[in-house]
């Protein structure tokens, strides 16, 4: 499991790397990147967390 | 002044109101600038306006959509296509006042331009550097504070902390901060006529063009300096718009971060439970901050022009059409209550879309180290007994008026 970001609708809040900076990385301009890392599956509910907490709605996870 | 409106905007509000009612849209008045219970009680008005519906008209003043749920929020602020920021005006005025604050008054491709030059200078990276004068700033007001045994929180720190921060990063020094504040704090929450307008923007353009002229010649590290650098697509930025992207900065700097600190603090000055919370571990302040910026948001700019027909929640939209974006309903209707060590509940207080506040990065270690050196210093204080709390609502967010507080007291 990872996360997806869709760039077209990011626009920089800073939730997603504040929250998870494991997972999430800043750009240069501050925009959210997904590490390459996979997430343990263990570790859905905080996923859950931090997909409602991209207020643009920007962030989804991907299967397998 | 108008006494009527002009037959096409009396056309396009009764055409609203007529489209309204032909498809079931509820109509509710809403009216942001003559509502009294905004200065007794906003919040009241903001739950009011949610339960209505995501979607309503307000026949108030010119006549006016209202998006008061997340969802019809977010949908409006991230279609720039249909939802446009030109003109750019307060939608539920009675009278028409342009605004002249770029890159927020401009649609792509031009916002889009200015936008990337800006971006860099606010990354959460490049204003990392602010935080310790920012602490600095936050000692030497509570040392005030506890100088002089009282407070007003909102006079005292809250309105002094981004003004003297801000104003010098952005390099026009703080001798003068009481005039530059006052100038920021008019051009947020007055009514103004045209005219009106126009002399508080002068006033604010004549301040920051000084400092970016003398920049040319004599660049410092200061964001006046940055702005001078700073080229869009590699071509120099012509001077008054750069002189409108500072003004935006002069306003936005000082006024929002403010009226938000006020509202932390009232919650946190009325709930002792969650002010223990921060106490006890100051680790939890980021979240606390998100979660109270989605309880009490304090507003901001929101209002957006249909420049396409289009449809919005099954609504059929005309150019032309206003709409006024609720955040604060919006943002507390996701969840009623506070609750500070949450995190999956967003907020829309920074904006949605690409007008998204661009300084927000900056107002967020504002207000964590203003909160961790406060209770840190001060971690006991309340509002007194017989506090009455009044409000504003302005031209663009809401304010809480004044905050005393009792400091330590000894029956704690």
């Amino acid at each position: 499991m990872n996360f997806v970001i869709d760039t077209s609708l990011c626009s920089g809040h800073g939730r997603c790397y504040t929250l998870a900076p494991e997972w999430f990385d800043a750009d240069d301009i501050g925009y959210g990147q997904v590490k390459d890392e996979p997430v343990p599956t263990g570790e859905r509910a905080r996923m859950g967390d931090i997909v409602a907490a991209c207020p643009e709605g920007a962030i989804s996870i991907k299967e397998g | 002044m108008l006494q009527a409106a002009p037959a096409d905007g009396e056309m396009s509000m009764s055409s609203m109101l007529e489209r309204a009612e032909a498809h079931g849209l509820p109509v509710h008045t809403f009216d942001l600038e003559h509502d009294e219970r905004l200065g007794v009680d906003p919040f009241a008005v903001w739950d009011e306006a949610t339960k209505v519906g995501g979607l309503f008209y307000s026949p108030a003043n010119r006549g006016f959509l209202v998006a008061a749920d997340f969802e019809t929020v977010r949908h409006v602020l991230q279609d720039s296509k249909v939802w446009s920021n030109l003109p750019s005006t307060i939608v539920y005025t009675k009278e028409q006042v342009d605004l002249d604050v770029p890159p927020l008054t401009m649609d792509p491709p031009d916002h889009t331009r200015y936008r990337r030059a800006l971006a860099p200078l606010f990354s959460p990276k490049a204003v990392a550097h602010l935080e310790p004068r920012i602490r600095e700033i936050s000692h030497e007001l509570v040392d005030r504070i506890l100088a002089q045994g009282t407070c007003d929180f909102t006079k005292d720190f809250a309105a002094k902390l981004p003004a003297l921060f801000f104003l010098e990063w952005l390099g026009l020094g703080t001798e003068d901060v009481d005039r530059m504040f006052h100038l920021a704090e008019r051009a947020t929450f007055e009514f103004p006529t045209q005219e009106e307008r126009d002399d508080i923007e002068a006033r604010i353009d004549a301040i920051v063009r000084g400092a970016i002229r003398d920049r040319r010649d004599d660049p410092r590290n200061d964001l006046a300096s940055a702005f001078v650098r700073m080229r869009a697509e590699g071509q120099e930025i012509p001077e008054d718009i750069v002189v409108g992207m500072a003004k935006l900065a002069f306003i936005a700097g000082q006024e929002t971060t403010s009226t938000q600190l006020g509202y932390i603090m009232w919650h946190l000055a009325r709930n002792p439970a969650d002010r223990q919370l921060l106490v006890d571990d100051p680790s939890r302040i980021p979240d606390a901050v998100e979660e109270l910026m989605r309880f009490y948001n304090t507003g901001g700019s929101s209002g957006r022009v249909a420049k396409e027909d289009g449809e919005l929640n099954g609504f059929p939209v005309k150019a032309g059409d206003r709409i006024f974006i609720a955040r604060c309903g919006a943002d507390r209707k996701l969840a009623p209550q506070v609750q500070l060590t949450r995190s999956g509940v967003p907020h829309s207080a920074f904006g949605l879309g690409i007008h998204r506040c661009i300084g927000s990065h900056v107002a967020r270690i504002e207000m964590r180290i203003g909160l961790e050196v406060w209770h840190e210093r001060i971690p006991n204080y309340r509002v007194p007994a017989d506090f009455v709390a009044g409000h504003r609502y302005g031209s663009f967010m809401q304010q809480l008026l004044s905050l005393p507080l009792e400091l330590a007291p000894a029956d704690r």
